[in-house]
């Protein structure tokens, strides 16, 4: 294809995916005159194009349809629905056109006079058919502003540079490598670093390179909700938000599907019909939202729709009916772990195939998409008040962070995004038992199967010794399976190459990268491995795993810690929501001075804890890295411990504000450390003396994983079940009020922004400013 | 026109790999093997940092391994690069005829590797065919 013919496909795609909304808002409001001339200026565009070209089919579709909007323009036509799906058919039959043009096929031929006719006042229903196609095909060009000088670049040029810098990436690694071997070389160190320096910037710049706004993703969401909700007679309105969010130009494909997948339920099975809902008490028009946050290196998505919420009954009837569960396992499980079900294989809530969802493509393939990314999908429902997607996935496919292991001799690693957790096979704690075949381990009360990663391997039985290290590895939101290794590393970012496809063939890896070494590693493919010993689909486990829970229902709350010997050489413990990730950093790296310690990791500076005065950390330090949400922090530790789970009350230790309080371990004593001191005293947030207390519902996943920390960083501690009085409540007002203590103050929080301002009391549960004011009044109103 | 070819020793044979097909020739340092992979598989190595497959040329052919080569002929298939384990690298000769087809057979799996044989100042050579040493004994049908 000429240059020219390939602009003009590309300008032709960069005009569709930017009225996509523009067609939907006009559809909205056709009296709005500015919708109006960007798609009457699209289709002139168009025409004036091909006369470039000869392609007198895309002209005579453009020239009908520009003389339509010019009647509609002069106010001699009224723009019905009628002429709307006329026009959008049009549009559709325009970017199939380009779509065939690119690809050098044949054009479909057939069917422009149909549309043509359609645009005629009295020719009823058809365009309809066609308009409802999907534009989601369509392929992604580079944005391009009109105040930035931009140049069109093939997509693979742009992957062929980003892999040479990946491989000068890990050349560098090597001469740095043989550099150390050779010794010290004063000469050398300075260009070396330099080259390091350079090497580091281009990369980033190249990463940025290939990213793009989610906006890309974003385009298409409108039009599909349209046509879906026209479809299916509901009215759904969509609201997207941070668009702004950049992430890997593959990553944004890969999320394609998905996202699709999930809006298509949502409509089908989410949003009522205008009476219901009506009937239900809400607004007839649905609201679709997917939001878009970047947190460090990873992306959230989170899809939510205000509409009846999973039905549980009828998840739970597929499953027994699928085979999934038996009916004695549904009783037992919690209304979270029959909406996990929905990932299960072979489950689809869909009553009948509808021509929208339920085409045999379930969540199961939805879950398989993300996580082969590295990515994790949640799900959160309310009966009656909406479902929730929540998508983690990282920024981009070719630097994936991952654990090194060792196992019969050799080093493999594993993506850390499966890593749950990693404890000592001599753990008391832990019990192993063998059933049939299969090893069992029994850890914090659950049965866990175990596979020996060796065993797994050919390299060996499937014994589990003792002195080996389990890596607990999660499969689904529930499936847990422990991998017995003979050490663990090392957590690296490691660049990610393919396998030659006679090794991709044993599908055990998903890849190889060079360690700092200079030595290949084998990246594990965890769920292929999981699925080949039998593990993966097994939803049994996950109904016994409920029923197993069930039975001590409401055991005082378990808390996790992680324990650690400190520089003080202390034992102590740290809530484990707190610890991102574990670091080590040369000395080099820490900065020590009178108003505190600091350290480099990667390219930020972290405040640092931990170092007593004087105290001579050694050549490498190992560092937790915290976060509360808001801020960083790195806490020094001069030995790493297990994790543990415990339900004993910590005793309060007020002479050390730094400390939560003394815990009983194992007849052994721990020091808690009290994340929010910490981050108060060194993240220049005001301290306090004593926190004001705040009760939240502790059963929505909303408030715990966003309400939470949001009410911490306010500076206050969130009430325990059994707290008698509480300062302050929050409470979701579509749920019932849950008041148990005495209450002093109480925050309303409404899905709804209209009803939320006609209360005194009410905030609308995004509105992030007007809640962190309430609770800021409310604290001051109790100190006065 | 002749083409140059590198010439190489599999099991006492003499065989010759297109010039135009290898890459280099390295240095075999360690080779990490892959627990599953298929026999002729031997390993990973690491090549001026990138790994390479690397193919025990013996098994492929069906014939028991020897111990490790110094050197290895690199070769780039489908995107991907593998170091070919053979008894000997020797020199990059000149052929002096066109690929020809053997009298006879060369033996069943040499039939397989095999694409011609050339004559050489060396006398004459196999000619081998690199995509099917990589896809191993298994891949018969092919």
């Amino acid at each position: 294809m000429d240059d020219l013919l390939a602009d003009f496909v590309a300008e032709t795609r960069e005009m569709l995916e930017a009225i996509g909304g523009e067609i939907v808002a006009w559809e909205a409001d056709p009296a709005d005159g500015t919708r109006l001339d960007a798609i009457f200026r699209f289709v002139h565009t168009v025409k004036g194009n091909c006369g470039f070209f000869d392609f007198p089919r895309l002209e005579k579709l453009s020239h009908a349809a520009e003389g339509t909007l010019a009647d509609v323009r002069a106010g001699r036509r009224y723009p019905d629905s009628h002429l709307v799906n006329a026009v959008l058919a049009i549009i559709d039959r325009i970017t199939q056109l380009i779509d065939a043009i690119d690809a050098g096929q044949e054009l479909p031929e057939g069917g422009d006079d149909g549309l043509i006719a359609a645009l005629e006042p009295d020719t009823p229903g058809a365009g309809e058919s066609i308009a409802v196609q999907s534009v989601t095909a369509q392929a992604p060009s580079t944005a391009s502003s009109a105040t930035l000088r931009t140049i069109r670049l093939p997509v693979e040029l742009l992957d062929r540079v980003m892999s040479g810098v990946s491989d000068m990436v890990l050349a560098r690694n090597d001469l740095a490598r043989r550099l150390r071997e050779a010794g010290a070389e004063p000469t050398l160190d300075g260009p070396f670093e330099r080259l390091t320096g350079i090497l580091n910037d281009v990369r980033e710049a190249v990463t940025r390179m290939r990213m793009q706004r989610i906006e890309h993703l974003y385009n298409a969401l409108p039009r599909l909700v349209r046509d879906l909700s026209a479809e299916l007679g509901k009215q759904v309105m969509v609201d997207l938000d941070g668009g702004d969010v950049e992430l890997d130009r593959e990553m944004i494909e890969m999320m394609r599907d998905p996202i699709t997948h999930i809006i298509r339920n949502a409509i089908d099975h989410g949003i009522e019909s205008p009476t219901a809902r009506l009937a239900a008490g809400k607004r007839e028009i649905g609201l679709l939202s997917i939001s878009a946050r970047q947190s460090g290196n990873r992306i959230t998505l989170t899809v939510t729709d205000d509409g009846k919420g999973l039905d549980t009954e009828k998840v739970g009837r597929k499953a027994v009916a699928a085979g999934l569960v038996t009916d004695a396992e549904l009783a037992a499980m919690s209304r979270e772990n029959i909406i996990e079900l929905i990932f299960a294989p072979g489950l689809s809530t869909a009553d009948e195939v509808s021509a929208v969802s339920g085409r045999g493509v379930g969540m199961d393939v939805v879950r398989a998409n993300i996580e082969r990314v590295g990515g994790t999908i949640s799900v959160s429902s309310r009966p009656g008040a909406g479902t929730q997607f929540h998508l983690q996935i990282p920024l981009t496919l070719s630097i994936i962070s991952a654990l090194t292991v060792s196992a019969g001799g050799q080093r493999f690693a594993i993506p850390q995004s499966y890593v749950e957790e990693i404890v000592h096979g001599g753990a008391k704690a832990i019990e192993f038992s063998t059933v049939g075949e299969t090893r069992l381990m029994v850890f914090r009360e659950r049965r866990t199967p175990c596979l020996s990663l060796a065993h797994v391997l050919g390299m060996g039985g499937n014994e589990v010794d003792r002195r080996q290290k389990m890596v607990l590895l999660r499969l689904g939101p529930t499936d847990l399976v422990a991998l017995a290794v003979d050490a663990i590393h090392d957590q690296e970012d490691l660049v990610v190459k393919p396998l030659a496809p006679a090794i991709m063939q044993t599908g055990a890896y998903a890849g190889t990268t060079l360690l700092d070494d200079g030595n290949p590693v084998l990246m594990l493919d965890v769920p292929t491995i999981a699925a080949q010993n039998g593990l993966a689909t097994d939803a049994r486990a996950r109904a016994a795993v409920a029923t197993h829970d069930d039975n001590q229902p409401h055991e005082r709350k378990l808390r996790r810690l992680l324990t650690f010997t400190a520089f003080d050489g202390r034992r102590k413990a740290i809530g484990m929501d707190l610890v991102m990730r574990i670091d080590q950093v040369p000395a080099e790296a820490i900065d020590r001075s009178a108003t505190g310690d600091t350290v480099v990791i990667g390219e930020k500076i972290y405040p640092l804890v931990g170092l007593e005065q004087g105290c001579d950390p050694g050549e490498t330090v190992k560092l937790l890295r915290l976060s509360d949400s808001l801020d960083e922090l790195a806490y020094a530790v001069a030995e790493l411990d297990d994790s543990i789970e415990t339900g004993e009350e910590v005793m309060p230790l007020p002479e050390d504000a730094a400390l939560e309080g003394l815990l009983l371990h194992r007849g052994e004593q721990l020091r808690v450390l009290d994340g929010f001191a910490l981050f108060a005293l060194r993240t220049s947030v005001a301290t306090q003396t004593e926190r004001p207390v705040c009760r939240i519902p502790r059963d929505d996943e909303w408030a715990v994983r966003m309400l939470e920390p949001l009410v911490r960083a306010a500076g206050y501690r969130i009430a325990e079940p059994d707290d008698e009085h509480v300062d302050i409540e929050i409470a979701i007002a579509d749920q019932s009020a849950l008041a148990t203590g005495e209450v002093g103050h109480c925050i309303r929080l409404y899905a709804d922004p209209d009803i939320a301002a006609k209360r005194a009391d009410g905030v609308f549960r995004y509105d992030r400013s007007a809640l962190v004011e309430a609770l800021r009044s409310a604290r001051q109103e109790k100190v006065a | 026109m002749s083409t140059l070819y590198v010439m190489i020793e599999i099991d006492g044979r003499l065989a010759a790999i297109d010039a135009a097909d290898v890459q280099s020739v390295i240095e075999v340092g360690s080779i990490y093997p892959v627990p599953r992979a298929p026999g002729h598989i031997a390993g990973l190595t690491a090549m001026r940092s990138q790994s390479l497959t690397v193919i025990d040329c013996r098994k492929a052919l069906g014939l028991p391994s020897q111990t490790v080569p110094e050197r290895a002929p690199v070769v780039r298939v489908a995107d991907h690069s593998y170091a070919l384990m053979v008894d000997r690298v020797d020199d990059v000769l000149e052929s002096r005829s066109e690929p020809a087809a053997v009298p006879g057979n060369f033996g069943a799996d040499w039939q397989r590797a095999g694409r011609g044989m050339i004559e050489t100042d060396r006398g004459p050579a196999l000619l081998v065919n690199v995509e099917a040493l990589i896809a191993g004994p298994r891949a018969k049908a092919a």
